[in-house]
């Protein structure tokens, strides 16, 4: 079973069962294709249209792509989750639950300052708020039941 | 919600992690529940009882409010 470190902040691989690595090896393997292919359709759109101008099956296959992996990685992550004990998915749980308060929270702070200025969020900040919420969440979880 | 888990894992000679490995859950887990930090679901309260032989109010005490 999974052991939380770091004041809640990681995990040790170590203390995984070995059929609970493959799984999450999985996991870990599909959310990196997910995350290459989304970064490359997002990070600059004219470059990826600049290169789908030579390769044009690109412009359909990339989305294809991530929507798969994208699903496949949700599909072990929960297959991982649900043969974990019930701390760490409460744990989990609590993660994503603060992760979602500090997007509100802090998304709202941001779009707040963006009022009286010239600066406008874009997708990393509010990445980044939800960074920051679950981060916040872990520590206090951490703190609370371990 | 109080328990006397520890007490009870203290007669049988057993470590955290025996009883963790025991009841398929973290050592973390097992430590949470002692110290009162985490009320286990019904799940794992009944693998608890099982594992000890004991009734549920034998081990967990709830506290009045």
């Amino acid at each position: 079973m999974v052991k939380v470190t770091h004041k809640g902040l990681w995990i040790d691989f170590s203390s995984i069962k070995k059929e609970h690595k493959k799984i999450m090896n999985k996991s870990l393997f599909f959310a990196l294709i997910t995350g290459f292919s989304i970064g490359f359709i997002m990070s600059d759109i004219p470059f990826f249209l600049m290169i789908c101008d030579n390769y044009p099956f690109l412009l359909y296959f990339a989305p294809i792509v991530t929507i798969l992996t994208g699903v496949l990685t949700i599909f072990y992550s929960f297959k991982f989750y649900d043969k974990q004990d019930e701390l760490y998915q409460k744990y989990h749980d609590f993660t994503l639950m603060a992760g979602c308060v500090g997007f509100f929270f802090f998304g709202m702070i941001l779009q707040f300052v963006s009022l009286f200025s010239t600066y406008s969020p874009s997708f990393m900040d509010y990445f980044f708020c939800v960074l920051l919420g679950g981060v916040i969440g872990q520590l206090y979880f951490y703190k609370k039941y371990y | 919600m109080k328990n006397n888990i520890k007490e009870l894992r203290s007669a049988k000679k057993i470590s955290q992690q025996q009883l963790a490995d025991a009841l398929l859950v973290s050592r973390q887990t097992v430590n949470a529940i002692e110290t009162g930090k985490f009320d286990p679901s019904l799940t794992l309260t009944i693998k608890i009882t099982r594992f000890f032989k004991k009734n549920l109010e034998d081990i967990f005490k709830m506290e009045d409010k």
